[in-house]
């Protein structure tokens, strides 16, 4: 994962759990595996899901971990949230999602950072624009702060990477060019090009 | 008449120990010509295959959101290919949105994986989710063995993908031709096709456009 442009091109050794992560999840509430809860999850600190849950978690301003043994049929709000376990529900971070290697989930993903592991599962859709990242806040609670407007480099700043636990993690790709005017090939291209079509129409 | 650059020196690099499951980088040619409209459209792809941070990274760098569909792990996981038909039919209408239209599908080298009928179910879904101006990307083998399960493709840039096998065992490519694609997918025409060095054969397709 890379906070900063520059961090792209240079290699490093894995990214382990952070000291600072390790004591965030000493300190954070633990859902043990044997807790089933179906229901609307809120608080302000910092959680680790072990168990069965059916509902809402939201923890805008906290880390949310689901572990290995979490089963979550829920959509996720949390400042980071960490899957390591399975979930069947829509994740929203404002710094970022990780799925772990044996994480698997399955619904959409708002974030402005998204990290996922080799070996990890995911189907659905990733929207990294800054501007989406935003939770939107319960009916009833007062929204503290206006959001703000996304940065206009904020597209660029975005970045997903494959981590391998066995090795290096993999620089994310730098901001691409356009696509080459004249790309030599060893191909036979068997149709001409044709202009770039109008753009659709789309419901 | 086709044209052949013979200048070009095929890229082609293994990346870490030789064998049956190591990744390796080949070129693309039909991958520029597929982001250009993408980008002007404002960018909703879909991807077929596994998840991958590298491609999620590149389509996010160019302003595109991505829909990840991964029917590899519906199809060739504990799937069996007499119930594969029926696993496809349940993964297109759960896996991907109906309400949503897509301005680039990314087929991979599912094609070469899908017999006849399964072809004309996935065409039959995908041309739902089509607008005028989608794009689907696929590859075909052109060589006479595949590896027994879909690779994962991992964009590097516009001009190179890195594919990691999905299996070490191997199977017989079906090998099919153009014709036979377009009769498989009606509602489809072939925009560009490449033929690129290290066996594979890329296509574009687009919806066929109203008589």
């Amino acid at each position: 994962m890379w906070k900063k442009n520059e961090e792209a091109s240079q290699p490093g050794p894995p990214v382990p759990t952070s000291a600072a992560r390790l004591q965030a999840l000493e300190k954070a509430s633990v859902i043990g595996p044997s807790i089933r809860i179906k229901g609307n999850l809120t608080g302000k600190e910092d959680l680790v899901i072990q168990g069965q849950l059916q509902g809402e978690v939201r923890l805008q301003a906290n880390n949310v971990t689901v572990g290995k043994e979490g089963r979550i049929r829920a959509d996720i709000y949390g400042r980071t949230v960490h899957i390591e376990g399975e979930v069947k529900g829509h994740l929203f971070a404002e710094q970022e999602v990780i799925i772990r290697a044996s994480g698997k989930v399955q619904g959409n993903i708002v974030s402005p950072r998204v990290v996922l592991e080799k070996g990890s599962n995911f189907k659905g859709s990733i929207d990294m624009e800054p501007a989406a990242a935003k939770a939107p806040e319960a009916s009833k609670e007062a929204p503290k702060e206006k959001p703000k407007e996304a940065p206009k480099q904020a597209k660029n700043s975005a970045r997903a990477t494959v981590i391998d636990p066995a090795g290096a993690p993999q620089p994310a790709h730098p901001i691409g060019s356009d696509p080459p005017a004249n790309t030599k090939g060893d191909a036979q291209k068997s149709a001409a090009s044709v202009p770039a079509p109008a753009p659709g129409n789309r419901p | 008449m086709a044209e052949k650059d013979s200048t070009f020196e095929a890229a082609t690099r293994t990346v870490g120990s030789a064998g049956d499951l190591s990744s390796r980088e080949h070129p693309s040619l039909a991958l520029a010509h597929a982001i250009v409209p993408v980008r002007a459209n404002g960018g909703f792809v879909l991807d077929l295959g596994p998840a991958s941070g590298a491609n999620i990274s590149f389509f996010a760098e160019r302003g595109c959101k991505l829909f990840i569909a991964d029917l590899n792990s519906s199809l060739f996981g504990s799937t069996d290919s007499a119930n594969r038909a029926e696993a496809l039919e349940l993964a297109l209408v759960r896996d991907i949105p109906a309400t949503e239209t897509f301005d680039l599908i990314l087929l991979w080298d599912l094609l070469d994986y899908l017999d006849d009928r399964e072809i004309r179910i996935l065409a039959s879904r995908l041309q739902a989710v089509c607008h005028a101006a989608t794009l689907l990307y696929g590859m075909v083998s052109i060589r006479k063995e595949i590896p027994d399960r879909p690779s994962r493709f991992e964009i590097c840039d516009v001009g190179s993908i890195r594919y990691s096998p999905g299996s070490p065992l191997r199977r017989p490519a079906p090998l099919h031709k153009e014709p036979e694609l377009v009769k498989l997918m009606p509602d489809f025409e072939v925009e560009s096709t490449y033929l690129l060095r290290h066996g594979k054969q890329e296509y574009l397709f687009r919806r066929r456009r109203a008589a």
